[in-house]
């Protein structure tokens, strides 16, 4: 058991035993997939036809009037049991009204909300911008050529999907948040152990830096409600300093986005653009890497149980030079998604969605999956 | 100070006099009608709402939309009320066999405080009700039973949508945002039935004479079925206590 999951089983403990009120609920999600077996990092278990498995648990305690303990669990057929989510929030505790969390929470970034669980997601997977590894990495492998580090690593990488997310699929990290409301307005700060895009999934993160984010929300009008966040940090692991440049500090990320959320009648829309700076400190001289990503879903409920939903996300990467090479960093990728779902019932769904691919850059794959997913809240 | 039995269950009562006036008064000539009444006690512990959700993860776990604050005038309430938990009905295949007025004023079940009210409502066969949001943010209200599918999407405050229940049968109703929001609609075939009052005092006026089952819905199930015989004119007690 790891630290975390040891320090969130001693808290979710004293919680429940002093709880007024413990909640336990989760979510169960069983798929079939059949992808492309193209060399795409898009690509599931090799193009061969698979199954898989997803289940959340989430336990949330509230000892005191205005203290609340939650925890996250997630297991997946690919992944061991992980703590996602463990924090404590102290609501309203100040004339102010405002709230102070702590622990191991998704980052206010973005609007991706209860969609990252496959109750509430739409389609399948997440946006390619959440999902989709980078050629920059947030460490350096020990049996990399540290002469020419981080440019060999970085073109090595292009089209493979072996470096960093954008986003880094929930985003979740331990830290602190200040958080609140006024009026139509929300805001959050936050201060954690790294950025968006690196990631902490399954272990903790090391950057000897703290992420900082800052995010706002309006709503103007009940159903539309504009968001904009910016964070910036160190995004390499200490633990793996490239020797070219050790100083893991030196590695900045910088990342600004603006989301949107509208709903009206039978019809939801969310639509979100990151765009992220890396600076990299490279061997021939510092430089930056841009890449921007987005994406626009919808659904409409078509009759009651029904619904088609659709989406399209993609990533553009920025010019770099890297040693004798200039052109993007990584190549650039478009996707399409579309789906049907089905409510058995309230609390059990059954999704049929495909999706296809398009990478400009190698070999200019074009991949394709299809999934069948039945998710089952309790 | 509890109401008297003729303040009981006003609103029902009234829906009943115009409901079953035709009906009942071809027959109240030869067979005068009774009335059932009684008090209704629950002592199981009040549930009260969750305050704790996953469904509402998109407030309580991240910072968009209405984030953990919830808009003005739609914080989520404490529990709701006995009189918005608990009908009384009757069960009789002969009550079943009538044919009765429809109510001239649409039932409502509002939207408010993240809460649907009442959280149980029975309305006559082929009733039209009406789904009023009093909150400052969506709801997406929707059943997927058997009597009656529908989904109403999302619409504003003080906005409304109405469904006609034609089918008799239990209607769960809930809310596709906030998933801690649930209703029931009891769709009988007849108008005998009554909602009590914040005292837990029902009526049930007009009942020809005759053998029924009276039943005691509490939130979400049937709590309790009681036997009676009903007599010309008779003003018949029955009392529930849980």
């Amino acid at each position: 058991m790891t630290r975390t999951a040891q320090i969130a089983a001693c808290c979710m403990a004293a919680a429940a035993t002093a709880a007024a009120q413990v909640e336990l609920s989760g979510q169960t999600a069983a798929d079939f997939t059949k992808s492309a077996s193209t060399q795409s990092p898009r690509v599931v278990d090799s193009g061969r036809p698979s199954f898989g498995w997803d289940t959340r648990l989430f336990v949330e305690a509230q000892p005191a009037e205005h203290v609340t303990a939650m925890a996250n669990i997630r297991a997946t057929n690919t992944d061991a049991v992980t703590f996602d989510y463990v924090a404590l929030r102290l609501t309203d505790i100040t004339p102010l009204g405002l709230n102070i969390q702590a622990g191991k929470f998704d980052l206010p970034f973005g609007n991706l909300g209860e969609r990252r669980f496959p109750r509430k997601n739409l389609l399948f997977g997440l946006p390619s911008l959440y999902e989709y590894r980078t050629a920059l990495p947030d460490h350096f492998s020990p049996g990399a050529d540290y002469r020419v580090v981080p440019e060999r690593e970085i073109l090595a990488n292009a089209g493979k999907g072996a470096g960093m997310r954008l986003l880094d699929l929930g985003m979740y990290h331990t830290g602190v948040m200040v958080f609140g409301s006024a009026g139509m307005v929300d805001y959050a700060l936050a201060l954690t152990t790294g950025t968006v895009s690196t990631t902490s999934y399954g272990a903790d993160n090391y950057t000897s830096d703290l992420g900082k984010l800052a995010r706002v929300t309006v709503t103007p009008l009940t159903g539309l409600t504009i968001g904009a966040a910016y964070d910036w940090g160190a995004y390499m692991q200490s633990g793996y300093p490239p020797p070219g440049n050790p100083d893991v500090n030196a590695y900045h990320e910088r990342a600004a986005e603006a989301d949107l959320e509208f709903s009206r009648g039978h019809a939801v829309f969310y639509a979100e653009a990151v765009t992220a700076t890396f600076s990299v400190p490279l061997t021939t001289g510092d430089g930056d890497l841009q890449v921007f990503g987005y994406y626009a879903e919808g659904k409409y409920t078509l009759i009651p149980r029904l619904y088609a939903a659709l989406r399209v996300s993609g990533l553009e990467f920025g010019n770099a030079t890297l040693g004798a090479t200039a052109g993007p960093w990584d190549y650039n990728l478009i996707e399409w998604e579309g789906g049907l779902g089905y409510f058995i019932d309230r609390d059990v769904l059954l999704k049929a969605v495909r999706r296809e691919t398009r990478t400009r850059g190698g070999s200019n794959p074009k991949d394709n999956l299809t999934a069948l997913q039945l998710v089952v809240a309790y | 100070m509890p109401a008297g039995p003729h303040k009981r269950g006003l609103v029902p009562v009234l829906f009943l006099c115009l409901a079953s006036a035709t009906a009942a008064e071809a027959q109240e000539g030869a067979h005068p009608p009774g009335t059932i009444h009684g008090k209704i006690t629950v002592t199981r512990r009040e549930e009260s709402r969750p305050l704790l959700l996953h469904d509402d993860m998109s407030g309580m776990y991240s910072l968009h939309g209405g984030g953990m604050s919830h808009p003005q005038g739609s914080a989520p309430a404490g529990p709701a009320l006995l009189s918005e938990r608990a009908v009384v009905y009757l069960e009789s295949e002969e009550l079943n066999r009538g044919t009765y007025p429809l109510p001239s004023r649409a039932p409502s079940l509002d939207q408010r405080n993240l809460q649907f009210h009442p959280q149980v409502l029975a309305v006559l066969a082929g009733t039209r009700v009406e789904f009023p949001n009093r909150d400052n943010l969506f709801h997406n209200v929707f059943s997927y039973s058997q009597p009656k599918e529908f989904d109403l999407g999302r619409y504003p405050r003080d906005d409304s949508r109405s469904v006609t229940f034609d089918r008799a049968g239990i209607v769960r109703v809930y809310c596709d945002i906030h998933s801690s929001m649930s209703a029931t609609i009891i769709v009988l075939r007849h108008p005998y039935f009554a909602s009590p009052d914040e005292a837990g005092t029902y009526i049930i006026p007009r009942v020809p004479p005759g053998s029924y089952r009276v039943v005691l819905w509490y939130d979400r199930d049937v709590l309790e079925r009681k036997s009676v015989e009903v007599h010309e004119g008779e003003d018949l007690e029955m009392n529930f206590n849980d």
